[in-house]
């Protein structure tokens, strides 16, 4: 009996002692992962602070979609804030909520003012802070991004110009700006390839974006007889309106798979491939402070519509392999409305004065700017 | 054959315990390798990442030294431009100015088409066009080699291209720029173009070398730099799957398409960091080893608790061993006293009878006898002690009726070795005192017997003295006890209180004893709580010292207590204490030698007494007759004696509803008497009796009225008795009769001899009848208690063949009774083997008995 208790008792304790050694072991080999792990290293965070919501059609979504596959891509974590007012105070509010996320790259997608974005980034020195635009910034944490749109815009203005019926093709825009020139005078020197004689009728909505002034842009445009309608703006909603009254245009944005027959080409930037490239770039490290790439580096292309004819394609095709093959497209002689020479024969406008000086309009496509 | 067995049962239990603690052992080492392993693997990992991380800084270096150079040599070629632009130096001079050894330089339109120099191939157009648009930069082209750019402008416009062309040729001389000078001998970097994938810049001797990778003819590990590359800078990789000894890094060179591969050695990087990793290993190397050694010692604890397992079970066998002995030492008792109670009660009847000689050899047989009966009680108190089961007794008492038994044991002992006693007895002491008498008359006794025994000639005195406790009643009663014996050596003295120990062996050979005397002295002066010292000289004597704290009841003094020993000495012959005439008793014992024993012993008290032989026939009795005492034997056939009690008192017809039953036993064990007080006994006396004790038990349970106690001095008789027959000198090989045990054990007495010869020659053909019936029938309990019954009634007669060839009986029936099934066949055979030999020898007894003392 005595034997048995004894017994039942060192069976007891062997149990006990082996629980014992096996927890102690495994909690030593758990220590010995946890410390250092690479489980738990943060992830690098990425923000997105948008003035619309993120999927209002043109740049709100088409950037959002990019942004978040890039970030996808990277392993990287990505926190949207949409909708968000223009105001210095709620930007700084937003980017100090980011900031406590351990966001250390910032995208700014909007109409926010220069001065909010230099003040923010100057308060946050650490934070890269990336802007659409190309303009220069006082801050070294500012980066600006952009795409080479004159580069699809100059084939646009091809097609536009094979493509037009009542040789009367309509462009809206919301300010003139260096931007809109660069864009505007891009179209016209494809036009002008191809139809010298055409007008492009320019209408400016004054206004960064607002559908009302767009419907009345577009109303005014197709009452002054253009057939084809293209347009440079963040929204999409002047390419729907114009579906809407089956009128031909050519998108600024990423047209849908439903998009409307009458959407004869799209201006196409790759926002994935943009965004890859910028999540690489070290501020620190590079001395450009700004993104400005083209069709030479595959991301924004041309896309033609179904219903385009063979000759116009063509035309479009050969001209898009000349500038794919290094073909600048402000070169050779320009002279603006007002007969001043801008560009040389045989020089070619650089990428400074594009970006900087480009404040005039080309001579040769009669371009009527009503306001 | 069983130790053989035993040893190697031992052999295999440590064996196994061995391989047990070896395995147990193993397992921890195997726990704590595998700990040291992974330990060790993670360690090396976080210890490579750091090394990654630290070598990082060193990539970007060297990407920073490769950005600045290419930058430079633009920044040169942006300055010719310039001047060009300005007019200060002719397109000519200054695509010259820029040139050098193994470089081509030139100038190009904005188509691409050469307006100065070597014309360019057509995929060099992409550059020209950025550089068009005021991009300069640096492209690699695999046929032609590093292609640098930067434009020229006219006015705000570009209108040409100035280029600068390394050939491969010019990019391995180890004179251009592009290679180190101060490059360290543990590294070695490349520059590495990621959009054709080739390596531009190569250090020497870079295809024989271990960082070529032949297959894929590109840098070693190419592939993981790139792919850890992705969005980052630099990186840093041990793998040691590419390189043991080598760190691979790369670093991005900023705004363009170059990176750095570099392999670095892995012991430069970590300079004195490989000493903590060292140094954690052989810690904890050193830990593995304590924790080895500690293991061990736990397990060599575990050897000893095994260990002191076995010293446990060792013990447990010994104390089992130790009640054996105990046990046995008491079955003894009962087979001896039997014996010596049928001696020491007939020499009480010789004493009483008889004069002049005779009487001082009855005096010798009793001193014998009562020193036997005293080794016996040693014996039988040891085991009490042993067992737990001594008490101490409080009660009053006379301390000189106490030391008046001392004084008559010790005093006849020392007169016998013609040794002086001495007693000297504090006067002033009170007499009547509270504690256990017979305890300590036996201790005094005890010490004085051994001084006695010890002394060979002078004296021994015994002084008592007293000392009173103020604070309460107790008063320290002081016992010394001084010889003039042999002493006892210093050495000797820490074994003196120690069971069967007995000193200086070779001097006191001659001695008899037990050994246990002190022993048992020193267990109950310790039980009284007193305590004993002993101060000796070796050769001159010794002092013993005992210290025994009593209760004083009254403060009477003891007096002058050498007259009371002068008086008592005269008073040496038996004198019955009372005569009762009117009283009956019942002695029932299965042993008519006992009957008549106790008869004899109580004749002259004139109590009427009546004798049954059993139980049964004792209830038969108590229901016809009253008897005012009842003595009543334990061991008896068919009915023992508390059977026979707890009938009697449930008797309807009995007469002796009242009477006291008093037990009657030769086996005194320990606790024996508690046991019969329980059972419904008033009072128990243990064989062998003598009559003094006989008579004051009677006494005490007898009614008073009934009881008559004679004058003083008229109660002295002498009666003529004559002297023992002096034993036949014969042949006595074939005599079945041992005339001197049976004189022994009648009290030697001729007439007592016969009688109780023929007593049990009469006895034969009942006994030899219930003993063939018992054998018959198969009873062979009922057989046992018979044959033990003629056991001890043959002996008493002087039939020693007779009682041995019994004892033999018996000891098989016992066999029987308490064997296993196998045992019982192997004992019922030796019965009944042997049963007709004592039927025989009983037989030739009875013929001897005829032929030799002529008894019927």
């Amino acid at each position: 009996m005595e034997v048995n208790r004894h017994e039942r008792l060192k069976r007891r304790f062997t149990i006990f002692a082996l629980l014992q050694a096996f927890l102690i072991c495994l909690t030593i080999f758990l220590s010995i992962n946890y410390f250092g792990s690479t489980v738990w290293e943060q992830r690098t965070a990425i923000g997105l602070i948008l003035v619309d919501a993120r999927n209002d059609s043109g740049w709100p979504r088409e950037i959002t979609q990019g942004l978040q596959s890039a970030c996808d891509g990277h392993h990287y974590n990505l926190y949207i804030e949409d909708k968000v007012p223009v105001d210095e105070a709620n930007l700084e509010r937003i980017t100090k909520k980011m900031l406590g996320k351990n966001v250390k790259k910032i995208f700014l997608i909007g109409d926010f003012s220069s001065q909010a974005i230099e003040s923010i980034a100057k308060k946050h020195p650490n934070v890269t802070f990336f802007t659409n635009s190309i303009e220069d910034s006082y801050a070294d944490n500012i980066f600006k991004f952009s795409v080479r749109y004159h580069e699809a815009r100059y084939l646009a203005g091809i097609l536009a110009g094979l493509h037009t019926k009542s040789d009367i093709i309509g462009y809206i825009a919301p300010f003139p700006s260096l931007e809109t020139y660069q864009d505007l005078n891009a179209f016209a020197l494809g036009v002008q390839k191809v139809r010298p004689d055409i007008k492009v009728k320019v209408i400016w909505t004054e206004i960064w974006h607002s559908v009302n002034q767009e419907n009345k842009a577009l109303y005014l445009l197709q009452n002054a007889g253009a057939d084809i309608i293209t347009y440079y703006g963040p929204s999409q909603h002047i390419a729907q309106e114009a579906a809407a009254l089956e009128v031909d245009y050519i998108d600024f944005h990423n047209i849908e798979d439903n998009s409307s027959p009458h959407c004869i080409a799209a201006i196409d930037p790759d926002w994935q491939t943009i965004c890859d490239h910028l999540l690489d770039i070290n501020i620190n490290k590079s001395l450009s402070k700004y993104y400005w790439r083209g069709m030479m580096d595959d991301v924004i292309t041309l896309h033609l519509g179904p219903d385009i004819s063979p000759k116009e394609k063509s035309a479009v095709l050969d001209s898009q392999e000349k500038i794919l093959a290094g073909y600048p497209i402000f070169s050779g002689e320009i002279i603006d409305q007002h007969g001043i020479t801008r560009c040389k024969t045989d020089t070619v406008i650089d990428n400074n004065s594009l970006r900087k000086g480009m404040n005039w309009l080309v001579k040769g496509v009669d371009i009527i700017e009503t306001r | 054959m069983k130790r053989d067995n035993t040893s190697t049962a031992t052999d295999k239990r440590m064996l196994s315990f061995v391989l047990q603690l070896l395995s147990k052992f193993i397992i921890f080492l195997l726990i704590l390798i595998v700990i040291g392993l992974a330990l060790h693997d993670k360690m090396t990992d976080s210890l490579n990442r750091e090394v990654e991380k630290f070598n990082t800084t060193h990539g970007e270096l060297i990407s920073f030294y490769y950005y600045n150079l290419l930058t430079t040599d633009l920044d040169n070629m942006s300055n010719i431009s310039g001047m060009i632009t300005a007019g200060n130096i002719s397109p000519a001079n200054g695509a010259l100015a820029i040139g050098g050894k193994g470089q081509l330089v030139g100038i190009l339109d904005i188509h691409g088409n050469n307006f100065l120099g070597d014309t360019l191939p057509p995929e060099t157009r992409i550059q020209c066009t950025r550089a068009l648009q005021g991009e300069k930069g640096w492209k690699y082209y695999t046929d032609l080699g590093l292609v640098g750019m930067v434009p020229i402008y006219d006015g705000d416009n570009v209108r040409y291209v100035l280029y600068k062309v390394y050939t491969p040729e010019a990019l391995q001389d180890i004179n251009s720029p592009f290679h180190f000078s101060d490059k360290r001998d543990d590294e070695e970097n490349l520059l590495y173009d990621k959009s054709t994938q080739q390596v531009v810049v190569p250090f020497t001797g870079y295809k024989e070398s271990e960082f070529y990778d032949h297959d894929k003819d590109a840098p070693l590990g190419l592939n993981e730099l790139l792919e850890k590359l992705g969005s980052k800078n630099e990186i840093s990789i041990f793998n040691s799957k590419l390189s043991r000894d080598y760190l691979l890094y790369a670093a991005s060179i900023p705004d363009s398409d170059f990176m750095i591969i570099g392999y670095r050695e892995w012991r430069s990087v970590l300079t004195g960091i490989t000493n903590i990793h060292l140094i954690i290993i052989w810690v904890f190397g050193l830990l593995v080893v304590l924790f080895c050694v500690f293991i061990l010692y736990l397990f060599t604890n575990q050897v000893a608790a095994e260990e002191s397992t076995a010293l446990r079970e060792a013990r447990d066998d010994a104390l089992r061993a130790n009640e054996a002995k105990s046990e046995f030492l008491a079955n003894m008792s009962h087979e001896i006293r039997t014996p010596l109670n049928a001696i020491l009660g007939m020499n009480e009847m010789i004493m009483r009878e008889a004069t002049g000689s005779l009487k001082k050899y009855a005096f010798n047989v009793k001193s014998a006898g009562e020193t036997l009966l005293s080794i016996i009680n040693d014996i039988l108190d040891f085991s009490k002690i042993e067992s737990g089961k001594m008490e101490i007794v409080t009660a009053s008492y006379s301390l000189s009726s106490v030391l008046n038994d001392v004084y008559n044991m010790v005093s006849y002992k020392a007169s016998q070795k013609d040794l002086a006693f001495h007693m000297e007895v504090d006067p002033q002491i009170p007499d009547s005192l509270s504690g256990d008498e017979v305890r300590l008359r036996q201790v005094i006794v005890n010490i004085l017997n051994n001084a006695v025994k010890y002394t060979q000639k002078g004296s021994v005195t015994f002084i008592v003295k007293a000392r009173k406790h103020s604070e309460d009643e107790l008063l320290e009663l002081e016992f010394i006890t001084r010889d003039t014996g042999i002493g006892i050596r210093d050495e000797d003295k820490d074994k003196l209180f120690s069971k069967f120990q007995r000193l200086d062996l070779e001097k006191n050979r001659t001695i008899e004893g037990t050994g246990l005397g002190l022993a048992i002295t020193i267990r109950l002066t310790e039980m009284m709580h007193g305590s004993i010292a002993v101060d000796s000289v070796y050769g001159e004597g010794s002092t013993f010292t005992l210290k025994i704290p009593q209760v004083v009841e009254k403060n009477e003094p003891i007096g002058d207590f050498n007259s009371r020993i002068e008086a008592a000495l005269k008073k040496d012959t038996y004198t019955e204490s009372f005569t009762a005439p009117q009283a009956n008793i019942l002695v029932v014992d299965d042993n008519e030698m006992n009957l008549t024993v106790v008869e004899s012993l109580l004749e002259k008290t004139r109590i009427n007494i009546h004798t049954a032989k059993s139980g049964q026939e004792c209830l038969e009795m108590i229901q016809d007759n009253y008897y005012d005492i009842v003595f009543l034997d334990h061991m008896m056939p068919e009915m023992d004696g508390l059977e026979t009690l707890e009938r009697a008192k449930h008797l309807v017809n009995s007469k002796c509803k009242n009477t006291p039953f008093i037990a009657l036993t030769a086996n005194a064990v320990a606790g024996v008497k508690e046991m019969f007080l329980s059972k419904g006994f008033v009072d128990y006396v243990s064989k062998p009796v003598d009559g003094k004790t006989l008579e004051r038990i009677i006494q005490k349970h007898l009614p008073p009225e009934k009881i008559k106690i004679p004058a003083v001095g008229t109660a002295e008789q002498a009666h003529k008795q004559s002297p023992p027959a002096a034993p036949e000198a014969s042949d006595t090989t074939d005599q079945q009769i041992d005339l001197p045990t049976a004189m022994k054990f009648c009290g030697g007495t001729d007439e007592l001899q016969r009688r109780f010869l023929g007593m049990f020659v009469s006895r034969r053909e009942a006994v030899c009848k219930q003993l063939d019936n018992d054998l018959q029938s198969g009873k062979i309990d009922d057989y046992t208690i018979h044959v033990h019954a003629l056991k001890s009634t043959a002996l008493s007669i002087g039939g020693v063949k007779l009682s041995e060839c019994a004892k033999e009986l018996e000891f098989a029936g016992n066999g029987y009774c308490n064997g296993t099934e196998a045992e019982k066949e192997e004992h019922l055979q030796y019965i009944r083997e042997h049963h007709p030999q004592a039927v025989e020898l009983y037989a030739r007894l009875a013929n001897e008995a005829r032929e030799r003392f002529g008894v019927e």
